[in-house]
Order: structure tokens, then sequence, then C-alpha cells
């Protein structure tokens, strides 16, 4: 789809580089956040992995490949940016979850509280693997290949990040009382 | 009484929401730092996950692949720095000859057939090379390229093998004898030994030769398929499964000098000779 802009960017074309990132962007921006449920280590996850795709752009071989191609390398920025967070946020109480809004009427307020929570204590690789799979819509095996783990490994971390996701749901609502209730 | 609700459906509509747009500053960002930064030079379909030397080279729907690689280990002689290597740029494929005084490697761009001379790491040699369509990347591949596929590259020597390829775990560190260099490239897991380590002799030097084939599905990519390494520069995975890679460690005066060729498959007779006559072609100085 942005074969000819890839061509271009390959040949050291900053201008169809920059074009390329705007097509490609706020989905990558999209991934990025549902992994790391953050907005800032999004922005800064999403900005290493352009510049790591522009540094290597000509090892590409197929340009019809750039977009999961750098989804590989944004999923690798996002493994770091999340080490990086880790490092110097250790002893520090999680911050509230800032609330998110969605056309989905489906999720309740309290619904949303606990999958992000629990979304949270997932390991950052089990979150990419649900994000691909259940946000981009991808089979396990192209999840495995598009984020460069075997199948088996992606079918592991999303039977247990799904597994935990189930759980804070059956349990709110096996709950009597709201989280308001519970906080009181 | 309401229905029960569907777990899956709601970790569905959790991920549906959430930020979609990436802010103008950090495409302004991104377009400061590319002007500022370089892009790697390549010449051919590469693949690099990590800083190398081992570049592995892919073909995308080639049929037929050929790698030669060669690097050179010195064994208690001092390096003698070449001069700076040569890039290759996209637009720019000037035809080098051969050249009658030594360099580090022949010019980037399309070799005209001839002999030529180089230096690596101090061991001089020149090695006759077919006119027929190979490219030099100025510092340590020669290949034929897409469609052709064939391709000649040339590094360090490895330091080790790989104890278990798929999960990039490293041996230990082995040598720094090249049989038993060999011999860790003969024992490779999961690859199929050929044939050898044999005792062979390469421009009058005496030399191990080891000829091993990547399995087809090992279970992982062609490019997590780790071979062998170098502690300083990363390491070396085939550009296709199921390719035969055929290693030469020649002993020469001191040092190791390290030649691989990979071939697909259904790589052809006559390119399988023009390698044959490379490796037979080599003079030392």
């Amino acid at each position: 789809m942005h074969a000819a802009l890839v061509d271009r960017a390959k040949q050291g074309d900053a201008e169809a580089f920059d074009a390329l990132a705007r097509k490609v962007g706020d989905r990558c921006m999209a991934i990025a956040f549902r992994i790391l449920r953050d907005a800032d280590l999004a922005d800064d996850a999403v900005q290493a992995a352009l510049i790591t795709a522009w540094h290597e752009l000509r090892t590409l071989r197929n340009p019809e490949l750039f977009e999961p191609w750098l989804h590989r390398i944004l999923t690798n920025a996002c493994y770091a940016e999340a080490r990086r967070r880790r490092r110097w946020s250790e002893g520090i109480r999680l911050l509230p979850v800032e609330p998110v809004h969605g056309p989905d009427d489906y999720l309740t307020v309290d619904d949303r509280d606990q999958l992000e929570r629990a979304f949270r204590r997932l390991t950052v690789e089990q979150r990419a693997v649900l994000v691909f799979h259940h946000y981009l819509g991808l089979s396990l095996s192209e999840v495995a290949d598009r984020i460069g783990i075997p199948v088996g490994t992606a079918k592991s971390r999303l039977h247990h990040a799904t597994r935990a996701l189930r759980a804070s749901v059956d349990a709110d609502a096996r709950a009597p009382s709201t989280s308001q209730e519970r906080m009181a | 009484m309401t229905a029960p609700r569907n777990p899956d459906r709601l970790i569905r509509a959790f991920l549906a929401e959430g930020q979609d747009e990436l802010p103008d500053q950090v495409y302004d960002a991104v377009r400061d730092r590319i002007e500022q930064t370089n892009q790697r030079v390549v010449i051919g379909p590469w693949r690099t996950p990590f800083m190398n030397k081992f570049v592995a080279i892919g073909l995308g729907a080639a049929a037929v692949v050929v790698a030669l690689f060669i690097g050179a280990q010195l064994v208690g002689q001092p390096t003698v720095v070449g001069p700076p290597t040569e890039t290759l740029s996209p637009t720019e494929t000037p035809a080098a000859t051969p050249e009658p005084t030594t360099r580090a490697f022949p010019r980037a761009g399309p070799l005209t057939g001839g002999r030529y001379s180089m230096t690596r790491e101090g061991i001089s040699f020149s090695i006759e090379v077919p006119a027929t369509g190979w490219i030099s990347n100025g510092e340590f591949l020669i290949s034929k390229g897409v469609p052709g596929g064939e391709f000649i590259f040339w590094g360090d020597t490895p330091d080790g093998a790989y104890a278990d390829p798929c999960a990039a775990a490293q041996g230990p560190v082995i040598g720094p004898s090249a049989a038993e260099l060999a011999a860790a490239v003969a024992a490779i897991p999961g690859t199929e030994l050929v044939s050898g380590p044999t005792e062979v002799t390469v421009g009058g030097r005496p030399a191990q030769y080891v000829e091993i084939r990547v399995p087809e599905d090992p279970g992982c990519a062609a490019e997590e398929f780790m071979l062998w390494y170098d502690e300083q520069t990363g390491g070396r995975w085939p550009t296709g499964l199921g390719d035969t890679i055929r290693t030469w460690i020649i002993e020469a005066d001191g040092a190791l000098v390290w030649i691989d060729c990979e071939t697909a498959r259904d790589a052809s007779a006559a390119t399988e000779q023009e390698i044959q006559q490379m490796i037979d072609s080599i003079q030392f100085e």
C-alpha cells in the first residue's frame, strides 16, 4: 500500500519517509498505547521505532511488508520503554488509572477499572500478544510472525493473559459491591 | 435477570478504547532526527536485527542463494588497519575493475571479471572474480544480487557456535585452531552435517572444510536460527532454511581466514562452479 513511499525512503528521501510516517503513525500510536497504557511512553516508543525504521529501512526486502516490519520494531521499542519505566518507577505506587472514553457501552466503569488493573499486571510481552490478537484481529500465527516469536510462545502468552483478564472480569461479576463501595 | 457477559467481548471492547492519534510533535521530532541520521548502507536485501558483520542475506522469492563469507582472525599478530571502507549508494553503482594495488576490499559496485587483491585484518590475498555480474559492497560482501541471488560476503572469524540456534544461546568460545572451529561448525545443533571436517588446501595453505545443511523446519525463522558468533560483532544466521553452507577455515601466516558459502537447495550448477573456481583462485601474498 505504501510501497512507492517506502522505495523512495529507501533511497534516502526524508520527505517520503515523513509522509510514510504520517500514514502509519496513528496506527503505531494505537498499538503502543494499548501495550504500554501510557500516552507519553507510547509517544516515545513510536518515535524510537520510526527512527530505527529509517535507519534500517534498506534492510527491508519487500516494501509491501513495511507495516508488519515496523510493527515488530515498534513492539521491541515498547518492550524497551516498559523496561525503562520499570527501572525508575520501582517502589513508586501505581498512579490512579486515567479514564479513557470509548464507543462501546458494553463496558461499565467497573469493567474498565478491573481490566485496566489486570492488564497492567500482565507482562509487556503478554500485552503485546493480546493487542495484536484482539485489537488488530491477527491470527496467532500472524501475531507470532509480527512479533517475531514462535507460535507456541504466542499461544502460551495469549492463554495466560486472557485467563488473567477473564479472571478479573469474573471476580468483579461475583463481587456484590461496586468499586466505589469497596474503596469507601 | 441480566444475560451473562462475554469476557472476550469485554476484553475487545476494552482494547478498542484509548489513544489513537500520534501527536504532531512526534512526527516533527522524527523528521529532525532522520535528517541527522544516516541509513544503514547495505547491498542486497538483508536483515540485520543487531549490529552485525555476519550479515544474513535474504532473497524473497529468488530461487538461488549463494553466500561466501570470508573473515580473518589474527593469532598473535598486530592488526593492520586498511583504508576506510567504502559504501554503496543505492543510486550509485560504479563498475570496479581489478586493481594492481592491495586494498582492504574491492571498491563498492559491480565487478568486472579479473583478479582482485585485498587485505583482511593484515592478511593479503587475491581472488579471481568471474565476469558474470558479481557486485562488491566495498566492505565485506560480494554478491550477484537479485534475481540471481548469489552472494559472497566476509567479516571476522567467529569465536564460537551457538548451542541452541533458535534460542540464540551461545556455546563456549572455541579455538583458536581451525580444527576446533571446524568441529564446532560441524556440531551446531539442528543442522545436518553433509561432510567434513576435512583437511584441504586453499591458496597453498592448510585449511579445514566442513559442509552443513540448515534444517527446513527448525522451529524458528531463518534469521532466528543462529549458527556462529563473534563476540564483538554478533552472530551469523542463514539466508534461508534448507540452505547448504560450506565453510573453509584457512591457516595463513599465523592467522585464520574464514570463508563460507551459502547455497540454496536449487542453486544452479554454474553458480556452484563459479564459487568453487573463486575458492580455487585464492592466492595469498
